[in-house]
């Protein structure tokens, strides 16, 4: 069930000197239950997007609808499905301790009293602070600072939950524990959307993918979907022996390709349509070096996100 | 589940309240200096009155105005510059935008914030003040209309408070101009609020009202009402004009920015 929707949104930020449009209509739904998320380079418009949904940054044009409420007028009753950790350390109290933190913030969404109390226990647990329980936010590490900001944010159970750049300066441990939560989140229902320009973690977390460049939508399918775009028409063709330069020549027509002669000839290479495998083989087929290996190359996220975003440069 | 609207935002003010109380006891230095500061002055005040008022018959009625005069002072400052401070303090440290992400709205969780500061802070002072006039051996007698003008007062500065607060939210670093402020409440005393729109001078007819009461003089119904509508009126404008400059700063997308 799509729980957010966003229509055509726009925003420019004007100052003195100039005019910056961020968003260029930017159109999306995300559904209950998934991982959807808005991938781009900084500054393409990730964090717009996540702010105006949350009613932080109000968009010039376009339709926010959150749990089929009017967000753009009716602010503080969307508030009430959405919870969000920020980019940075905007999200914790540095001066109040952990416990003190998701009190106080679970206060703030009109929590209270015996229930707020055994709520803050759960979460203290499954984000591992319990022995930090009464440190000051402000001397916990990195990691364990993120770890409250998100704990924070799931603390009032809302059925959206939003992330702007969560695993941004995390070390590793820190980093699998975030992909963690994010994966139980959607498990339970909830609608994860997550902003970032860590390809890794799309890859492994996502269900959709929301493609900005430049404040303009460039893809917006189901991640598998994009990836299979690609690892279809990626290969990696192994002859026994090298080829002459000639036959490099001619294979250099192939736009994505990447030639190695050690003995061996390795060819990666990305074609734009299925059929140019017969090309390339037709050219092969001159070397008359014998074939020892074709395999479909393991596309990662990262070089469809490039190629998808080189695309749209282009156009 | 959703709560009773009044439960839920009962549980607001314990929280704020709650988070108040955990950073003075924190930060236990800072509080005590203030009261010690408060309390020195307000020592003075009294020692000053005891010691060259002589034995003139209404030292003890001057002395009463005089704190009760200054007890207002701090309150009005106070109301009018915490919320510029608190928004100050929340944009440096980084957690505003977690904060406007209440459900409550700004406006709601900022206004309870200032209930909250004014529920501690109005019966310390009260208590210093009930001391060190017990160790003068000198009876504080506060009339109860005092209190009524007080609240009036306090309501009419959350309003300016509310505007002095959306300005900070607008041009982030506004300390210079909250001392400013300070100083044009010295100059409104001097205003006479009377004549005919004389109530709508703000913050002069509430002090006018003091002093009437602490000479025992009859507050006519009609001078309540007209303090009590330039309050609401001057509330009301201060929350639009807070509201308007959440607006700007969401069109600019600056609420972070400090």
């Amino acid at each position: 069930m799509e729980i957010v929707e966003v229509k055509n949104l726009r925003k420019t930020y004007s100052t003195r000197r100039k005019k910056v449009e961020a968003l260029k209509g930017i159109s999306f739904e995300a559904k209950t239950g998934e991982i959807f998320s808005l991938l781009g380079a900084n500054g393409a418009g990730k964090t717009t997007t996540i702010k105006s949904v949350l009613g932080l940054v109000i968009p010039d044009e376009g339709e926010i609808f959150v749990n089929g409420i009017n967000a753009l007028r009716h602010r503080n009753k969307a508030a009430r499905y959405m919870s969000a950790v920020l980019e940075g350390n905007r999200n914790i109290h540095w001066r109040l301790t952990v416990k003190e933190n998701l009190e106080y913030f679970g206060h703030l969404r009109g929590m209270g009293g015996r229930k707020l109390k055994e709520r803050v226990r759960e979460i203290v647990e499954y984000i591992e602070l319990t022995d930090k329980f009464n440190e000051i936010a402000g001397k916990l590490s990195r990691g364990m600072q993120q770890r409250l900001a998100v704990g924070i944010a799931i603390l009032p159970d809302t059925p959206i939950v939003l992330l702007d750049e969560p695993t941004l300066g995390l070390d590793v441990e820190s980093s699998m524990k975030m992909r963690e939560i994010l994966k139980d989140l959607s498990k339970s229902g909830k609608c994860v959307i997550l902003s970032t320009h860590d390809m890794n973690l799309v890859e492994e977390v996502a269900d959709r993918v929301l493609i900005i460049n430049n404040g303009r939508m460039v893809a917006y399918d189901d991640k598998e979907k994009l990836m299979d775009m690609f690892r279809k028409r990626a290969y990696r063709i192994v002859l026994d022996g090298s080829v002459k330069s000639g036959v490099v020549e001619k294979l250099s027509r192939f736009g994505d390709i990447n030639i190695k002669t050690n003995g061996e000839t390795v060819i990666d290479v990305q074609l734009d349509s299925y059929d140019e495998i017969y090309d390339l083989f037709d050219i092969l087929k001159e070397t008359k070096l014998p074939l020892k290996r074709i395999e479909a190359e393991d596309v990662r996220f990262e070089k469809v996100f490039l190629k998808i975003v080189e695309g749209s440069d282009g156009k | 589940m959703t709560l009773k609207p009044w439960l839920e935002e009962w549980y607001l003010i314990v929280g704020i309240f709650k988070r108040f109380v955990a950073e003075f006891k924190r930060y236990y230095l800072n509080t005590i200096s203030f009261f010690i500061t408060i309390t020195i002055i307000f020592y003075l005040i009294v020692l000053g009155f005891k010691s060259f008022g002589g034995g003139a018959p209404n030292i003890t009625g001057s002395l009463q105005s005089t704190a009760i005069g200054y007890f207002t002072w701090i309150m009005v400052v106070s109301v009018l510059t915490e919320l510029s401070w608190n928004l100050m303090n929340e944009m440096n440290r980084g957690i505003i935008e977690q904060i406007f992400l209440s459900p409550f709205g700004p406006i709601k969780v900022y206004s309870f914030g200032q209930i909250v500061s004014l529920i501690i802070n109005i019966p310390f002072l009260y208590l210093v003040m009930l001391v060190i006039f017990k160790m003068a051996k000198l009876k504080l007698i506060v009339p109860p209309a005092f209190f009524l003008n007080m609240f009036f007062l306090l309501l009419q500065t959350y309003g300016f408070g509310m505007i002095l607060g959306g300005i900070t939210l607008k041009f982030k670093r506004t300390q210079a101009l909250l001392q400013i402020s300070q100083f044009a409440i010295i100059g409104l005393l001097v205003l006479n609020p009377e004549g005919k729109l004389g109530f709508m001078i703000p913050i002069s007819p509430h002090f006018m009202i003091f002093r009437m009461i602490m000479n025992g003089e009859n507050v006519g119904m009609v001078l309540w009402l007209k303090v009590f509508t330039a309050s609401l009126i001057y509330y009301y404008i201060g929350t639009r004009v807070f509201a308007y400059f959440v607006r700007v700063v969401k069109k600019n997308g600056e609420l972070s920015i400090y």
